[in-house]
């Protein structure tokens, strides 16, 4: 059994792991070691986040309430893509089911067929999520599935940092064998056999030992990339985009339950709106735009009074080949960083921890239990990869070099057969492990422009006339119902002045719902 | 093509803008691919004929499946169930080497955060005597033995229902072209075109014509025989031993009934495991035992076949291009047989009948020896607790749980696990 874990990295990974580790592992007498470095600081980004954060958080106890106020937190029902598909289009990719499925199939098939036979409403108008959005309005998911309510789920737009130091109050206060050290790693010792690490040295001089790491040093990767050799695998001939240029500003949208993702000539551009600020940022490829460029066109877009400097953060699309090596795992951006679209870097995180939590072996041979881990991450990002790709593949923009590349691109072999068969026979294949399930990859494919040959017959036992009918009528449905729900700002008013509020649905690991 | 007088040209003698799918096999697998496709297909409006060739001597007489019944077989044996004709199982007992019982249901939830086979592996090292493993498993989902063939001659019914065509015949010819399928001759001189040709009959007869099968390697599957005999007394049950190479023999027994047989006539000849590569290959589509040959426990064919048809269903007549629809089916398809084998591979490595797990059963096992742990897979058939109940059956045992297991109390874990049984 391990004695002593020490965790490298105080950012969101860090604290993420530690509170995990402290709540578990509350009756043991293993001890926690957090070493961070507030010279070196934080990415100080990270703000969106998706509906599965909240089952960690209920995973811990966390009372969500409370963490909203901690973290300054808003509602997030999904995010606003605009002039992805081209200039002045914009859909939401809602945290909700697509329609509704009958006993003949899914409803992407009826709307596919009924969009080939005119229908204007575009694939993110079926979801209860994107109307509400729209219009500002938010309340709790319905626990009672045969309800449209049930259908959508929710997460945060969260300030990173005190999100952090929320975690920390949490792990000192749960944890007696827990403790904090302040300070820059200098060295990191190693076994001269084994390779594993067995203790690291700040520049105070403190050594501190331990038998298992958690590296979440960021980007350096100081553990796992600079200490034991993993190798960085480059995905950037897929994903492009290697900087970032973010700012807060004190503007603040009390009624808008959405992160915004606007793209532009070489990339895009984020709004997280906090409950007081809002985080922006832009997001660049240094192979299309230079930093001053990006930065002219960050500031024309940017609205309100800038709260810090400009934050010019370089990252490259990649993940380690080994997330777990020897007696070390990586957690966060020390393992890999894809980009922020989509808002699954957190998410990686969270899914790190519960699989290295369901995995790590009483015992001190772990090799099995690392390639597991490790076979286990691969999927996850490979996953992912391909979904952000489609946002960027799938498009009518070809109005610059960026655009070009990106639509000229080769394409990951998963994705090519994935998309061919969309295109062929209509179908989504989807799968039981990964994040982005049938009614994301609906939603963007066809929002984004995506087409199907396909008209699938099996929807047939509506004439055309009937299809569309239901589907307006389905649509006009979703749409009043999201007018009865109240503005966002008075739910928030009622969280943040401690006034009555009903409780928070219980949580799932789940995009869609409280029962997908 | 052959020259032969034909008294009828099946498919070009009747409408031939409407899309024509020849199904050719025997029994259950027949019945239910025609009774399946009509209906699915209905809005398609195809035309089906069902090429009946005799029943084989390897077609048992009865089979089993577990609620929820997937999409193909659920109709008939809803309404079965309904009349009560049907013998529900508690459990499904192959006769394991471990002599564990094992299902494809559930075991209960110990506490959030200890996994029920940590927590069993707790108990196990430390509480001498601890229940057996199998005591643990939820009876949730109990299985129905039916009798193949009244629920085949249900769907034969249904089919008809549905305007499926049945040509019954002693054998067929396949006329071909160029790797692709032209036409099939019956034997009583009848011509047969169609746009699809599903292939359910055993040993794949119409896919074998443009594809060689792959053999599963003897060390992973050796060949077997085959003894089925009646029960006594149980009137739907059956019991069916399976005799490895190097004459061992492992024994299960289905439906209800736990014994081991030692003896039995193994009349049927060896078989061996193979299957099609390309299940879909140009105009031929296999299925079910068209498409394989396993040993038929844990997993039979027709659920194999059960899960090609759904998905046959959403890629048949939607694109006259098929390439992706394609290499989508034959995806899923030997994902499905490989599962099976699986399934069978690790029993039969468990008592030491096979030499060797599969390279996804080493990391299956080695994962489950070392901390107790399952893999994560896109599982279709066993889920990860029956994956579990599967080791245990099988005769492995972990040496040692996952960290958060072991820090846990061991009494609360032992408390909580032997309430269960209760329960
Ligand atoms: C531009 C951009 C936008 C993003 N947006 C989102 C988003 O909206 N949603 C989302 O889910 N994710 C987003 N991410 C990712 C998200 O920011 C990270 O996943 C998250 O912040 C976790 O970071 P981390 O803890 O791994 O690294 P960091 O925050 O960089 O923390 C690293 C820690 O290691 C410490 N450290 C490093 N070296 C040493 C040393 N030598 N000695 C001592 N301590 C050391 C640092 O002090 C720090 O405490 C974004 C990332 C980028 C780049």
């Amino acid at each position: 059994m391990i004695q002593k874990l020490v965790i490298v990295g105080g950012g969101t990974a860090g604290w993420m792991t530690a509170a995990a580790f402290c709540h578990l592992f509350q009756d043991s007498p293993l001890q926690i070691t957090l070493v961070e470095s507030d010279a070196i600081g934080t990415v100080g980004v990270g703000e969106a986040t998706i509906p599965h954060l909240r089952y960690f958080n209920e995973r811990l106890g966390i009372n969500e309430h409370e963490f909203m106020r901690a973290t300054n937190a808003t509602f997030k029902l999904g995010i606003m893509f605009s002039d992805w598909r081209k200039p002045g289009h914009s859909y939401i990719h809602p945290f909700g089911e697509f329609g509704f499925a009958t006993s003949h199939g899914p409803f992407y098939h009826y709307w596919s067929r009924a969009h080939q036979l005119g229908l204007e409403l575009a694939a993110d108008e079926f979801s209860i999520a994107t109307h509400m959005a729209r219009l500002g309005r938010f309340t709790y998911p319905s626990q009672n599935d045969s309800e449209l309510l049930s259908t959508f789920s929710y997460a945060f737009h969260i300030d990173a940092a005190r999100y952090a130091v929320f975690l920390r109050q949490y792990c000192e206060k749960t944890f007696r064998n827990f403790s904090r050290q302040e300070g820059k790693i200098e060295h990191v010792l190693q076994d001269s056999s084994s390779g594993d690490i067995t203790g690291i040295k700040l520049d105070s001089g403190l050594a501190i030992d331990g038998d298992f790491f958690i590296d979440c040093s960021g980007f350096s990767s100081l553990l796992l990339n600079k200490t034991l050799g993993a190798k960085p695998l480059d995905m950037s001939e897929y994903l492009p985009c290697n900087s970032a240029i973010a700012v807060p500003t004190d503007e603040t949208y009390p009624d808008v339950p959405f992160s915004r993702a606007t793209a532009h000539a070489a990339g895009w551009q984020w709004r997280i709106p906090l409950r007081h600020r809002t985080g922006n940022g832009c997001v660049y490829s240094t192979n299309f735009m230079s930093d001053s460029e990006a930065e002219e066109l960050f500031h024309k877009n940017l609205a309100g009074n800038k709260l810090a400097d400009l934050n010019l953060i370089r990252f490259s699309a990649r993940r380690m080949d080994a997330s777990w090596k020897n007696n070390c795992v990586a957690i966060g951006l020390s393992s890999g960083f894809l980009e922020p679209l989509e808002s699954t870097s957190i998410h990686l995180i969270q899914v790190a921890i519960m699989k290295l939590t369901e995995l790590l072996p009483n015992g001190k041979d772990w090799r099995v239990e690392r390639d597991e881990f490790n076979r286990q991450m691969t999927d996850e990002y490979e996953k992912i990869r391909d979904f952000l790709v489609l946002h960027y593949h799938v498009t009518e923009r070809e109005d610059s070099e960026f655009w070009r590349y990106i639509k000229n691109m080769p394409l990951p072999s998963s994705l090519e057969q994935r998309m061919n068969l969309i295109q062929e026979a209509g179908i989504i294949d989807t799968y039981q492990h990964g994040l982005f399930l049938e009614s994301s990859w609906a939603y963007v494919y066809f929002c984004q422009g995506g087409q199907s040959n396909a008209s699938h017959h099996r929807t047939h036992h509506l004439s055309d006339q009937e299809l569309l009918e239901h589907l307006r009528k389905f649509h006009a449905e979703i749409a009043k119902t999201a007018q009865s729900i109240g503005k966002q700002s008075d739910m928030l008013n009622r969280i943040y002045g401690g006034g009555e509020v009903e409780k928070w649905p219980q949580s799932a690991m789940s995009l869609y719902g409280v029962f997908s | 093509m052959a020259s032969v007088c034909h008294e009828f040209v099946w498919g070009i003698f009747m409408n031939s803008t409407r899309i024509t799918i020849a199904i050719v096999g025997s029994g259950l697998s027949l019945t239910l691919s025609a009774a399946y496709l009509a209906e699915k297909l209905q809005y398609l409006k195809p035309i089906i004929l069902a090429v009946q060739l005799p029943e084989d001597e390897s077609d048992e007489d009865f089979s089993f499946s577990f609620p929820p019944f997937s999409e193909p077989i659920s109709p008939i044996l809803r309404q079965q169930l309904a009349e009560s004709s049907l013998r529900k199982i508690d459990l499904y007992t192959p006769s394991s080497p471990a002599g564990l019982g094992f299902n494809f249901s559930t075991y209960g939830v110990v506490s959030a955060g200890v996994s029920f086979p940590q927590a069993y592996q707790i108990c196990v090292q430390n509480v001498a005597d601890f229940p057996k493993y199998d005591r643990f498993l939820e009876e949730k989902a109990p299985g129905i033995i039916y009798n193949r063939k009244s629920v085949a001659d249900d769907y034969r019914r249904l089919a008809v229902k549905k305007d499926v065509v049945l040509i019954p015949c002693k054998s067929v010819q396949v006329i071909k072209d160029e790797g692709k399928i032209i036409s099939l001759e019956t034997s009583d001189g009848q011509r047969v075109t169609a746009d699809y040709f599903i292939d359910c009959s055993a040993k794949g007869k119409l896919m074998s014509c443009v594809q060689e099968r792959v053999r599963v390697s003897d060390e992973i599957m050796p060949s077997w025989s085959v003894a089925r005999k009646r029960i006594s007394g149980v009137s739907s049950a059956i019991s069916c031993t399976f005799k490895f190479a190097s004459s061992q023999m492992i024994s299960t027994i289905n439906y209800g009934h736990t014994s081991y047989e030692k003896t039995a006539d193994f009349n049927g000849g060896e078989a061996n495991a193979e299957y099609f590569q390309f299940p879909w290959l140009g105009n031929c589509i296999a299925v079910g035992r068209g498409f394989a040959e396993i040993p038929e426990f844990l997993i039979d064919l027709n659920r194999i076949l059960e899960k090609q048809l759904m998905v046959l269903s959403w890629l048949i007549g939607v694109n006259s291009q098929t390439v992706y629809s394609e290499r989508h089916f034959n995806t899923l398809s030997n994902r499905y047989l490989d599962e099976a084998v699986d399934a069978v591979n690790l029993m039969l490595c468990g008592v030491g009948f096979a030499r060797e797990l599969t390279p996804s059963n080493q990391r299956r096992i080695a994962l489950f020896q070392s901390s107790a742990g399952t893999v994560k897979e896109n599982n279709v058939f066993i889920s990860e607790n029956s994956w579990t109940g599967l080791f245990h059956a099988a005769g492995y045992k972990p040496t040692n749980t996952n960290a958060f297991a072991a820090s846990t109390s061991v009494n609360q874990i032992v408390g909580r696990t032997k309430s269960l049984i209760s329960r």
